[in-house]
């Protein structure tokens, strides 16, 4: 085990490893939905308004999808907070060494996404103000919000590579290591970041179908395009992902190519699904975009396995000594039922009255 | 020790929480405080079918999705990255200690996000009383999620039974939780106030102005009558050095105090006399005059709450620098360099005692000291010889009553006295820079470093 890796905390963790790790995997899934449609959407905003200048539907989406984009910010930081709370209590030794290597810019991210978030606000309240700026604005949220995922990646990455930490350690104490000089952080970012494209192609997909309800034309207009970038950027994955895949080490890529029988099975099935969504998804709206989410879910549990494979030799959270508090836990989950009752019931009034009352 | 420090050059870990969390504090009360008000005004429109104030109400919430959503939203993220930097092992106990009660928050805190949306947009969507059932909805996760991060604040300084039976109850109904819930309350219904008397004196027409002026000072008179009792009952519960503290021991600390009292009183009095009584003459620059003075209410108050817990960070079991009374007996045993991780050399040599020295202040100082800058080693040393450092070192708990002990063995702590010394000059008047000169070059391969801890 490498020495510098921090111990264990000395007070047990108030449920079993599995369960916590459970719940990580569990709600990255679900933040990993709103925050693909922020990479992914911000960039196909900023696509849609160079082009509405010519062609006036891509003003129109643009429009609708800058409005949109602020809800998305909210949901990727509220959805966002869960899966890092569960990281910190089970790796908290691996995650706090590498953030504090890369401080500075890892503290960076609280700033850049205040400067993304208000951006988006202002676009969306200002559009018609803004006029032809409009884009510029989306323009520098859109790509602070992509600096933020490489700094994520670039972390994650990080924390699970302690071999490397030595040298940056010796390099500098004051926290400014980027850590990007490794072979993985980019291919693992961009396959985080073409993902995102292609959800957030279907994301506008599904916007389109609601639309058309009201404007046929537009709506399958957008439905179309949308769809486009999702096949494009799906095709265009199958080639990130090896590469990603060819650039971990030999001996974790292998699990992966057969030699473990978990992980390879996850993957083909993860393959596969995303082979029918890109057969069906044109017939099929809601079948594909299923077996999508069946693959976006598949991956995060692939995801974990890679962390494990990763971490073999260093640190096993089954290890660590555990003291439920199954009481606390319980309240937890029934807090839980009653706010995703109150979220949905919510919800549910809003989008029933989706007449405004001003208009009728 | 078990972590490696993010040294922050000139200001301190210390200073940059306390500059992140003053501004979320301040927000994030308002963003309690201000549901209340929102659903309160709107109702009070309703009732009184005065669509003029209902518009006031639908810009006043505007105003309170830019600064609450998004500033206070992700300020409150920044403290969170911010305390996992600087006090790695403290927000690891934290974690620990009330990983279901963090969950629970998150809940909370996610239906106040959504409710805040839906009641925003849905000004022209939703029919009054849905409106308003959403505005409380607002209100009560937002207060709810206060409830939790209370109970682990307080947990803090005044971790209670916990020490002896580790049971989660214990930690969360400790000693202050109630008090200080009190008191944040009545600073949620204070701040909601503020907020209002700025929204409310930018609307121009007069009569509206007028009442809605008044309707806004009048938020701040719960907290005048009752701050002073819950405060008195938090005083009562907060551990005898924590008290001596901020009642004369650190003047510092004291003086700070003694402002978060006056400036409170200075407030309240100055909303009664002004904006309550007279709300007609109330003007937008007298608005922002008292929402200033709010701000530094809420910080100095908050300062003094951080600065009381010295020497721990978490009372009784972790000392500001990490070390847990545990880790104590470990360094005594071993020494403080094989019981920590991430130092740059295990042992002490004649030839090497100013990196030793200069390592061992990263793991026991730096979280409350910086070299130069703020409260830092150069200027608490200067004119000090090394024999007299050394001595000091010794007594380094009872110097000032906010400082851990020094923990390591002779020899360490005879190193830390030499680098002390070495900051600055040995002959007085000073010419050159010191800050480069004291580093000794980094040159230890780390992998081959032994570890001690198990
Ligand atoms: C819990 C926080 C904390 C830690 C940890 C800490 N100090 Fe201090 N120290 C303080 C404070 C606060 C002061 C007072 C500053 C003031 O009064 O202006 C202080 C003052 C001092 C002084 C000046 C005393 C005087 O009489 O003027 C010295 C010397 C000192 N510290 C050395 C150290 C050394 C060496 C370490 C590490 C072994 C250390 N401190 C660790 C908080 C701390």
């Amino acid at each position: 085990m490498n020495p510098l890796i921090p111990s264990p905390d000395p007070i047990p963790l108030p449920a079993p490893a599995w369960l916590l790790e459970g719940l990580l995997v569990f709600t990255l899934f679900l933040h990993l939905l709103p925050m693909s449609l922020l990479m992914g959407g911000g960039s196909l905003t900023v696509i849609s308004e160079f082009l509405g200048r010519r062609d006036d539907r891509h003003r129109r989406l643009a429009q609708a999808t800058a409005r949109l984009l602020p809800v998305v910010v909210a949901f990727t930081i509220t959805l966002g907070i869960a899966p890092l709370l569960f990281l910190q209590v089970v790796f908290g030794p691996l995650f706090f060494s590498s953030s504090i290597l890369m401080a500075w810019p890892w503290l960076s991210i609280v700033g850049m996404m205040l400067v993304g978030y208000y951006g988006y606000y202002w676009h969306s309240f200002q559009f018609e103000r803004l006029g032809r700026r409009a884009v510029w604005v989306t323009l520098a949220s859109a790509a602070l919000f992509i600096i933020i995922g490489l700094l994520f990646t670039s972390n994650m990455v990080l924390m699970l590579t302690p071999a490397r930490w030595g040298a940056l350690y010796k390099a500098g104490r004051s926290g400014m290591q980027l850590g990007l000089a490794e072979p993985t952080v980019l291919p693992r970012f961009l396959h985080m970041f073409v993902a995102s494209l292609a959800l957030s192609g279907l994301g506008i997909a599904i916007l389109g179908a609601v639309k058309a309800r009201a404007d046929t034309a537009f709506g399958t207009w957008v439905r179309q395009y949308g769809l486009r970038w999702f096949v494009a950027a799906t095709w265009l994955q199958f080639a990130v992902g090896f590469w990603f895949l060819a650039s971990l080490p030999a001996s974790i890529r292998s699990l992966f190519l057969g030699g473990g029988t978990v992980e390879t099975g996850l993957l083909i099935v993860a393959l596969s699904l995303a082979v029918i969504s890109l057969l069906t998804i044109q017939r099929w709206l809601a079948f594909g975009t299923t077996a999508i989410l069946g693959t976006v879910a598949l991956m995060v549990v692939i995801r974990d396995r890679l962390r494990a494979a990763y971490l073999a030799s260093e640190f096993d959270p089954a290890k660590l000594a555990i003291q439920p508090q199954m009481a606390i836990f319980a309240l937890f989950v029934l807090i839980l039922l009653c706010g995703i009752a109150a979220i949905a019931w919510m919800v549910w009034k809003f989008a029933l009255a989706n007449v405004p009352r001003t208009q009728q | 020790m078990n972590y490696l420090v993010w040294e922050i050059p000139q200001i301190g870990g210390g200073m940059l929480i306390g500059i992140i969390s003053i501004l979320h504090v301040f927000v994030s009360h308002f963003a309690i405080g201000g549901g209340l008000y929102l659903v309160l005004a709107e109702r009070k429109a309703y009732r009184e079918n005065d669509p003029a104030a209902l518009e006031y109400v639908k810009s006043h919430s505007f105003f309170f999705v830019l600064v609450v959503l998004v500033f206070g939203a992700v300020s409150g993220v920044g403290i969170w990255w911010s305390i996992g930097l600087v006090s790695p092992a403290a927000t690891s106990t934290l974690l620990h200690v009330f990983v279901w009660a963090w969950a629970i928050e998150w809940v909370f805190f996610a239906v106040e996000i959504v409710a805040a949306f839906v009641y925003y947009y849905g000004w022209d969507r939703l029919d009054r009383h849905t409106h308003l059932i959403v505005g409380w909805i607002y209100f009560i996760a937002a207060w709810l999620s206060l409830f939790m991060i209370n109970g682990i604040l307080t947990f803090m300084l005044t971790p209670g039974r916990w020490l002896m039976t580790r049971e989660f109850w214990h930690a969360f109904w400790n000693p202050t939780a109630i008090p200080s819930l009190i008191i944040r309350t009545m600073a949620c219904l204070a701040l909601a106030g503020l907020y209002g008397l700025v929204t409310a004196g930018a609307i121009p027409e007069r009569k509206l102005k007028a009442k809605m002026v008044r309707f806004a000072a009048t938020w701040l008179l719960p907290a005048s009558l009752v701050l002073p009792l819950a405060g008195a009952w938090y005083i009562s519960q907060i551990p005898p050095l924590a008290r001596e503290i901020s009642m004369g021991d650190s003047p510092a600390v004291t003086i700070f105090a003694g402002l978060s009292i006056a400036l409170s009183a200075v407030l309240f009095v100055f909303t009664f006399f002004g904006p309550y009584q007279r709300p007609q003459h109330f003007t937008l620059p007298f608005a922002f005059m008292l929402a200033l003075v709010g701000l530094s209410v809420t910080g100095v108050t908050e300062w003094v709450r951080e600065a009381v817990r010295k020497p721990y960070v978490i009372y009784g079991y972790m000392y500001s620098n990490g070390i847990t009374r545990r880790d104590q007996e470990i360094i005594e045993h071993d020494g403080a360099l094989q019981a920590a991780k991430w130092v740059t050399t295990r042992e002490v040599r004649e030839d090497n005692r100013l990196e030793v020295g200069r390592n061992l202040y990263e793991i026991q100082c730096a979280s409350c000291h910086t070299i130069n800058g703020f409260n830092g080693m150069r200027f608490a040393v200067k004119g000090w010889r090394e024999e007299f450092i050394d001595f000091q070192l010794q007594h380094l708990s009872e110097l000032k009553g906010f400082m851990p002990p020094f923990m390591g063995t002779d020899a360490e702590r005879r190193a830390l006295a030499a680098w002390l010394a070495d900051l600055n000059p040995k002959v007085p008047p000073i010419t050159e820079p010191l800050a480069q000169r004291t580093v000794p070059p980094i040159a230890v391969a780390m992998g081959g470093a032994q570890t001690a801890d198990q």
